[in-house]
């Protein structure tokens, strides 16, 4: 047993949580339903509270400055106000910019959450870690991903990984590796997924899912049925361990071969005028792909736009001249209208295959932009101040939870920390947020999360 | 009362009714005793309990106490009722008559009662209370910050603060001397008002009474009463007993001023696995399935552990003989005798020369070491392989490997010229098999910077004082002491004064920039000592703490000596409780599936060893060999235990804990690659190594290589072995399916495969080369069959079916695991 001790730990729910988590790297790897049976009997999981039961994850890499997005203020001086105009919303009284015409139409369906900050460093990773797992953490205390944790707790649902990250993870951006998109303690059956490939392009493959080429489907059969015959020959003992191998094995198979999976994959199933609505761009695509994934029985979907901030066009916006030059002009000419295409389409699609009212889209970034343009007319990290906004399942929309100052400078009422989202999401989905993880043996244990959700969204 | 106790509560209720018939069926003992044979009684509330017990002829434990009759020869002293709790009435002696199965015995008691009854103590009393119903424990009030207002200190460690919150602060709201039992402190936990954490116990309990008695009588404090528990221990402390049995345990605290008391009721007693055992509040054990595990308990911050074995009564069994010629065999046929379990056989030499392999030099054999091995007639030949292993330069890339990720070295946190000193320094001593007392030494004592003492890169690792103590204790104690940096560790005796004790040995040390390397090299380190520097402060005392030993005393040291130089000889002394112990341990965990104590670096009294005899033995044997480390390994892999096949006996199937069997474990990651590279003759490209390195001789896990990653190479960043994962999982198996690994080295034109295809070899040759390069064994019949029809029916695709006969090997179970 790998877990910290054996006396009986009760929950102050007064449950016992005796195991639940505390298997570390001793992972129930290969388990489908069991992990939600457990966390379930272990108070850890309230099924009958949960009204959310999938998670879409846009994350905004490089981080849209709030000011020229979804936290507009037209009575600042002009170096704050910037270049763009608010208009006006289906909701009265909420105004996005200008360069988001499909979302400001469908503001009923979104709650925006204008008085992010945090108070640790403005470097990418420092952002990506909070909005990823919840948490700050050092290479040596390393925190799961949300993803990670909805895979452990409720488990794999059909026969794709339960959390899947599109189209792949963050690089470099900037100040090393730590993105928060590992399972950590998890253990490696909770990684994401990474698609690795772009689904924009006409080509696209899956890395080890697609059928190695050259190789025959015949061939294939054949392989498999030769590997059965040999294992069935090697089935001399059976163990836990064996066991594991043995329900890897099969769940690799039955993700291999499972019809229900590579359609998942396959864009071509959808009409041109669908793949057309998302907008025929790396993110549209992304974005098509992680409804697909939600309806296949993926559990939790993270859609980087973008995989790093150098060299490429992103919502980084320094306007530095060099490998940061992002502007003004790549916002209004790329990035807003291929996030408000995307976004707007994946809203629709899901309310259409009513898969809304279970699954929460949150529109994640790091951190804002300085209030004060640069002397290049570019926008400089900022995590004072920042908007992202949640939309889908149990979430009360059409509304505006805190605002910032004057100029955008700071909250100014409601103030609200990245852990309470990922806390409201856990919510939604009916974990216990007081569940405890057990990073190791020997580790202190470390709440899920040192947050309360955000009241006002449910 | 909660629905699932409530069930067990009608479960027992069930079982006591049908009382019956089980008490027909209980063997009849061929011993019986009494504890305790006398004692004092001296306080009016604090009954003892007498525990009668007997043993089975076939050595059952029996719990004869429901069956004794008690009577007090002089109740106006003391009395007994008929469970056996004895409380004092007046002073005097008199004795008690314990009859059971025709036996008589007695207990000599001596009542001494204070003038008049003692108030209720908080100290003794309420603080119990509050430990046993879970309030004062880290996710609830015992949390750094309380909750909801309301905190007491983490389990209980300090009782005056304690006191003043529960009677003083927010205006002594949670107390109500006018009505005691509506008191707020009382009716959160008994469920009157709401309470986030739930009903802890009911109106009825003995905690309720406790409570409503304290504060009855004005929740007088007793502060002053510094009266502290320095032992408990359970009564028996080894319980064997047959499935769905009953035992109760009782737990002894006993004070440093020598009087001792039942707990039983007052302590948190629960069994490590409930599968095997489940313990109620009243300390009655009740058997599960046939297995082991330990019955722990807690009172106040001090631990006791009771070994429970739950046996299936087995006339048929026959016992194995049991060895004489290795210590080793001997003390796990004995364990596996009173299990009544069987050994299984032998292994073959295929099986026995794979596993040797991985084991020691982390490589499969290739086909002409099989077929070499197979055809030599050496009697003595399993011992001979041992010794050429030895030898081999896998050997060392192997155990450095493990040496490298227990003492973290890696360029995450040293410079990359250090990390390949200190890899070089590990490996030297490895080669030259220092020995482990030496090295530990050399290791822990190493000052200044890479160059002029490789081995300081272990300080240059640490991030302060209390990483370092914290690393050591784990890796050459076995020990974890995170939890008492804080507070007292929930899970064994360590408090503050032992962590930092600890620390004061280590702290001279500071980690400075080299300002010797060159520029541009990032994290070169110096480890210099300050001699002067002061003990470590203990932020519970505020003072500073002298030098102390693990669980040992503190040591009269020169001023300005270098503290480590006493700790590294304290350490690797052969009377040090800890370093042979945790060290034979952890090594036996390499060769099986487990350690003797699991997991190995969590050593406490909380987490008993599962033969102790074995560990004793593998101790003394270190220890004696003037701590060998092949001589240990040896000593293993000759033994029959380790010998053994991993087919299980129809006896020995259920059993995972005790070595009857070989059990399956996958292989690590770089074994599993460094194999596969044999396997399919093509090599694996790591960045920013030298070309042509072995998996096994990666520096640390920076080399990015998705392979170790999916398969849990370590990433050195704590002193855990738990830090490498070796499970499987889908991502792993579809990796192995569909992947490049097996995929494109099985297509290589270059590989395995497409040698043995282009070589003139019947298809029955090609199936057995195969074969062997796959998985380091012949084929069976059977195997054979199938591979050849493969074979025939690919007709003029042969190259393709040989391909594909190496993926399906690579694939199948026998190649992923070690048998």
């Amino acid at each position: 047993m790998l877990n910290i001790g054996n006396e009986k730990v009760n929950l102050c729910s007064g449950l016992s949580r005796r195991s639940f988590l505390q298997v570390g790297v001793a992972g129930l790897a290969g388990m489908w339903l069991p992990d939600l049976m457990k966390a379930e009997a272990s108070g850890s999981v309230d099924g009958g509270r949960a009204r959310i039961k999938n998670c879409i994850t846009l994350f905004l890499v490089g981080s849209p400055g709030h000011l020229d997005t979804w936290d507009l203020k037209p009575q600042a001086p002009s170096e704050v106000r910037g270049r763009y105009s608010p208009i006006r919303t289906n909701v009265n009284g909420i105004q996005i910019c200008e360069h988001f015409p499909l979302m400001a139409r469908r503001m009923d369906k979104v709650a925006l959450i204008r008085s992010l900050h945090h108070r640790t460093g403005a470097t990418h990773e420092n952002g990506q870690r909070w909005m990823m797992t919840g948490h700050d953490f050092n290479a040596d205390s390393m925190k799961p991903h949300t993803g990670s944790v909805i895979s452990r707790v409720f488990g794999q649902k059909s026969e794709l990984p339960a959390n899947v990250v599109l189209p792949g993870p963050i690089g470099n951006t900037g100040a090393g590796p730590l993105h928060g998109q590992t399972a950590a303690h998890l253990g490696s059956a909770h990684e994401p997924f990474f698609l690795g490939a772009d689904p924009a392009l006409p080509n696209f493959r899956v890395g080890d899912l697609e059928v190695p080429a050259g190789m025959s489907a015949q061939r294939l059969d054949a392989r498999r049925q030769l590997l059965s015959q040999l294992d069935d020959l090697q089935r001399r003992t059976e163990t836990s361990t064996t066991h594991t191998h043995d329900s890897s094995y099969d769940r690799a198979f039955r993700l291999l071969t499972s019809q229900r999976a590579k359609d998942a994959f396959n864009l071509n199933l959808e009409s041109d005028r669908t793949r057309d609505r998302y907008g025929r761009n790396t993110f549209g695509q992304s974005c098509l792909l992680a409804r697909r994934m939600i309806e296949a029985g993926v559990r939790y979907v993270t859609v980087n736009h973008f995989d790093t901030v150098f060299g490429q066009t992103c919502w980084d916006m320094h306007a530095d001249g060099g490998g940061l030059n992002n502007t003004y002009l790549d916002y209004e000419r790329h990035l807003c209208p291929q996030f408000d295409w995307a976004f707007t389409a994946l809203l629709d699609d899901l309310e259409a295959k009513g898969l809304l009212q279970e699954t929460v889209i949150a529109v994640l970034s790091e951190f804002g932009r300085t209030p004060r343009l640069n002397a290049r007319g570019g926008r400089d990290h900022y995590p004072d101040a920042w908007t992202n906004f949640l939309a889908g399942g149990n979430i009360r929309a059409g509304q505006v939870i805190g605002s910032t100052d004057r100029i955008g400078s700071r909250p100014f009422d409601n103030p609200i920390l990245p852990p309470q989202i990922l806390a409201s999401i856990y919510h939604g989905m009916g974990i216990n947020l007081d569940t405890t993880m057990m990073p190791g043996p020997g580790e202190r244990p470390v709440r899920l999360i040192e947050a309360e959700p955000i009241r006002q969204l449910f | 009362m909660s629905l699932s106790r409530f069930v067990a509560f009608l479960v027992t209720f069930l079982i006591a009714g049908s009382g019956g018939a089980v008490a027909q069926d209980a063997p009849v003992p061929a011993s019986i005793s009494v504890v305790p044979a006398k004692i004092d009684l001296a306080h009016p509330r604090q009954p003892m309990a007498i525990q009668v017990m007997g043993a089975s002829a076939e050595g059952y434990s029996l719990d004869l106490r429901g069956k004794a009759t008690f009577i007090s020869a002089d109740p106006k002293i003391a009395v007994v009722d008929a469970d056996g709790w004895m409380r004092p009435v007046s002073n005097g002696q008199t004795q008690i008559t314990v009859m059971v199965g025709g036996q008589t015995k007695t207990v000599s008691v001596k009542a001494q009662l204070p003038a008049t009854e003692p108030a209720m103590s908080f100290r003794h009393e309420v603080m119990p209370v509050l430990s046993k119903a879970g309030c004062n424990s880290g996710g609830c009030h015992g949390y750094s910050l309380g909750k909801n207002g309301f905190k007491l200190s983490l389990r209980g460690a300090d009782p005056d603060p304690d006191y003043l919150f529960i009677t003083k602060d927010s205006m002594s709201r949670r107390v109500n001397f006018q009505n005691p039992a509506a008191s707020l402190l009382i009716a959160k936990a008994v469920g009157d008002a709401p309470h986030e954490g739930g009903v802890r116990f009911a109106r009825t309990s003995l905690s309720n009474q406790i409570l409503v008695n304290w504060i009855r009588e004005g929740g007088p404090s007793d502060l002053a009463d510094k009266a502290q528990v320095v032992n408990v221990r359970l009564v028996p402390d080894k319980l064997v007993l047959k499935p769905g049995q009953k035992h109760r345990v009782q737990l002894i605290a006993e004070y440093d001023n020598g009087s001792v008391r039942d707990v039983t009721r007052l302590g948190i007693i629960a069994a490590n696995s409930t599968q095997y055992a489940d313990v109620d509040e009243e300390g009655v054990v009740t058997a599960g399935d046939p297995g082991e595990t330990a019955v722990v308990a807690r009172f106040e911050r001090v631990f006791a552990a009771t070994s429970v074995m739950v046996l299936r009564p087995d006339v048929s069994f026959v016992a194995t003989p049991v060895p004489n010629d290795h210590y080793i065999d001997k003390h796990v046929v004995e364990k596996l005798n009173r299990l009544k379990i069987a050994p299984s056989p032998i292994s073959g030499d295929e099986e026995f020369l794979r596993r040797v392999y991985l084991d020691l030099i982390g490589v499969q054999p290739r086909p002409d070491e099989i077929k070499v091995f197979l055809a030599d007639r050496n009697p003595k030949k399993r011992d001979a392989i041992i010794d050429a292993l030895f030898a081999r330069p896998e050997y060392v890339d192997h155990w450095s490997l493990k040496w490298g990720d227990l003492l973290q070295n890696s360029r995450t946190s040293a410079s990359q010229q250090s990390v390949y000193l200190f890899r070089e320094f590990i490996r030297s001593a490895i080669a030259s098999n220092m020995p482990l007392d030496v090295f530990a030494r050399k290791v822990l004592t190493a000052r200044g910077g890479a160059s002029d003492d490789p081995a300081s890169v272990y300080f240059a690792i640490s991030k302060d004082t209390n990483d370092t103590l914290e690393r050591a204790t784990q890796v050459f104690c076995g020990v974890r002491m995170l939890c008492a940096r804080c507070h007292s560790h929930p899970m064994e005796n360590w408090t503050q004064a032992d962590y930092y004790g600890l620390a004061s040995f280590f702290n001279q040390v500071s980690i400075r920039a080299d300002v010797r390397a060159p520029q541009g090299v990032q994290n070169a380190k110096y480890i210099q000592l300050n001699l002067a520097a002061g003990n470590a402060n203990n932020p519970r005392s505020g003072r500073p703490q002298a030098p102390k030993f693990l669980g040992g005393e503190e040591p009269k040291l020169d001023a300005n000596a270098d503290r480590r130089d006493a700790y590294a000889r304290w350490l690797t002394s052969p009377k040090n409780p800890f370093f042979a112990r945790s060290l034979v341990n952890r090594y036996w965990s390499y060769f099986f599936h487990r350690g003797i104590i699991e997991p190995v670096d969590d050593i406490r009294n909380t987490n008993p060893p599962i033969n102790p005899a074995l560990l004793d033995a593998l101790t003394q044997d270190f220890i004696d060999s003037k701590f060998d480390v092949r001589h240990l390994i040896k000593r293993i892999v000759t033994s029959q235990t380790y010998q053994r096949s991993a087919v299980p006996t129809a006896s020995n199937k259920h059993d995972e804990q005790n070595f009857s069997h070989a059990i399956p474990r996958r292989i690590p990651a770089e074994a599993l690659l460094d194999s596969l590279i044999q396997a399919t003759g093509v090599q694996e490209n790591f960045p920013g190594v030298p070309a042509g390195f072995r998996a096994a001789q990666l520096p640390d896990a920076n080399s990015e290589n998705a392979f170790l990653r999916l398969f849990g190479k370590s990433q050195r960043m704590e002193a855990c072995e738990c830090e490498r994962d070796n499970n499987s999982n889908m991502l792993q198996a579809l990796h192995f399916l569909n992947g490049k690994s097996i995929q494109a080295r099985v297509l290589n034109p270059n590989g395995r495969a497409m040698q043995l295809a282009r070589q003139k070899l019947s298809d029955k040759e090609i199936v057995s080369e195969l074969y062997l390069w796959a998985i380091a064994r012949h084929p069976s019949g059977a195997e054979l069959k199938i591979g050849e029809a493969y074979m025939q029916k690919a007709g003029a695709q042969r190259a393709e079916a040989v391909q594909d006969l190496l993926w399906a090997l690579l694939n199948s179970r026998d190649f992923v695991l070690v048998h």
